[in-house]
């Protein structure tokens, strides 16, 4: 895969949330991250309804509906998830009902007719010249399945990069719900649906990515 | 063709909590890096000198007086590392200063396993209690451009941190394996 500019992965989750558990304080004392990195890690905000810091590989941000860590080290993909599965490993009643992964790429392209080609190819303006003056792609999202057995919503998005100039933007999501067989009480199925699907979405992640640049060399 | 964005935009998704005190804007992905907000009554807002109790007494009373607190977005590094190689190494034994791993090539997994020698100076010191027999690391070799330019090659190592479970959880966790092994035997 051409080298990216720039890249990030992050987990998602939808529940309820405390947020005041989340500090790095507490990270340290589970021994989820290391205890230099507990005190060292910046906090912008604590509270009841919001908790928000990063240490220097990852950033935490926890409201009462919705759980975010993220990544832009390449190196931290693993521990991430680790990081994920560990919380919920212990938070295992925390009621979570959506887990979602993302990975995001800023690719630099060759040359600005590669960038429009790759605009053109994934969405052809002819039908839209009829319609609208100058007519450009902004945002694309489609919908599928990464692979026939798999149990996720996936979504591929792609921009034109707000960090490079002539740049595109990759972001991958998939999305799982919490089952609706087995034991689903509270975050007991997010360790192993993170267990399960981390490798295989972040391959699959590259490989979209990957396939996205050589659009416009045709 | 594309079109530039050359100004950011929020997007429409407006999430509303059950409690009616919180608005939360969030930002189109692409945006994460920007700025939200955050609405949050000043019963919320827990300071070194607040008076939770009166406060709270108050906004029963004017239940108008919200705040505006500013949130970070998801903030990116502003440097920048490429990974050129990762491995995945389970520590097969440890002595005095180094320790041996065996290490799976996560990069081209078709590659076979090797077992590779660590000198224990390598790991962090806030990870060495964790270098034990059996023991899961990262091991990733890249390089890390610094804000000011400069490339540097780099080798890491993280070690995989588990959860401590509770003494509930482990009997939970034995009692499916025991489950488990009776369940196989009897198959048998």
């Amino acid at each position: 895969m051409q080298t990216p500019e720039a890249e990030g992965a992050s987990i998602v989750m939808i529940g309820s949330f405390n947020p005041a558990i989340f500090q790095p304080r507490w990270l340290g004392a589970q021994q989820l991250i290391r205890a230099e990195e507990a005190e060292n890690a910046k906090i912008t905000i604590i509270q009841a309804q919001v908790a928000d810091f990063s240490t220097e590989w990852f950033q935490l941000q926890v409201l009462q509906q919705r759980f975010t860590v993220f990544t832009t080290d390449p190196r931290q993909y693993g521990p991430l998830r680790d990081l994920a599965v560990g919380m919920f490993a212990i938070l295992a009643h925390t009621p979570v009902s959506l887990v979602g992964i993302n990975r995001h790429f800023h690719f630099t392209t060759p040359s600005v007719d590669v960038w429009h080609k790759i605009g053109h190819r994934l969405a052809p303006k002819e039908p839209w010249h009829e319609i609208i003056t100058g007519p450009g792609l902004r945002s694309l999202l489609m919908e599928g399945r990464r692979d026939e057995t798999s149990q996720g919503i996936l979504r591929i998005k792609i921009e034109p990069s707000l960090k490079i100039k002539h740049g595109i933007y990759v972001e991958v999501n998939e999305e799982f719900r919490a089952p609706t067989d087995g034991p689903s009480e509270g975050a007991q199925w997010v360790p192993s649906c993170l267990a399960m699907q981390w490798d295989p979405f972040m391959a699959f992640a590259e490989n979209a990515g990957r396939r996205i640049l050589p659009l416009g060399n045709v | 063709m594309l079109v530039p964005m050359s100004h950011q935009s929020y997007s429409d998704a407006i999430l509303r909590p059950e409690s009616p005190e919180a608005r939360i804007l969030f930002p189109a992905p692409q945006d994460q890096f920007e700025r939200f907000l955050f609405r949050q009554r000043p019963s919320e807002k827990v300071g070194p000198n607040t008076d939770q109790i009166t406060l709270q007494g108050q906004d029963h009373a004017n239940p108008q007086q919200d705040a505006l607190v500013r949130l970070p977005g998801l903030r990116l590094s502003p440097s920048r590392v490429i990974v050129l190689q990762r491995w995945i190494g389970r520590v097969e034994s440890v002595r005095r200063d180094r320790f041996v791993a065996v290490t799976t090539d996560a990069t081209n997994p078709g590659n076979p396993p090797e077992e590779s020698e660590f000198d224990l100076a390598e790991v962090s010191e806030g990870d060495r209690a964790l270098v034990a027999r059996g023991a899961v690391f990262y091991w990733c070799i890249g390089y890390h451009d610094s804000v000011g330019g400069q490339r540097e090659r780099t080798s890491s190592l993280r070690f995989v941190r588990s959860p401590q479970l509770s003494e509930a959880t482990l009997d939970r966790i034995l009692e499916q394996a025991d489950r488990m092994a009776t369940f196989l035997q009897e198959s048998d």
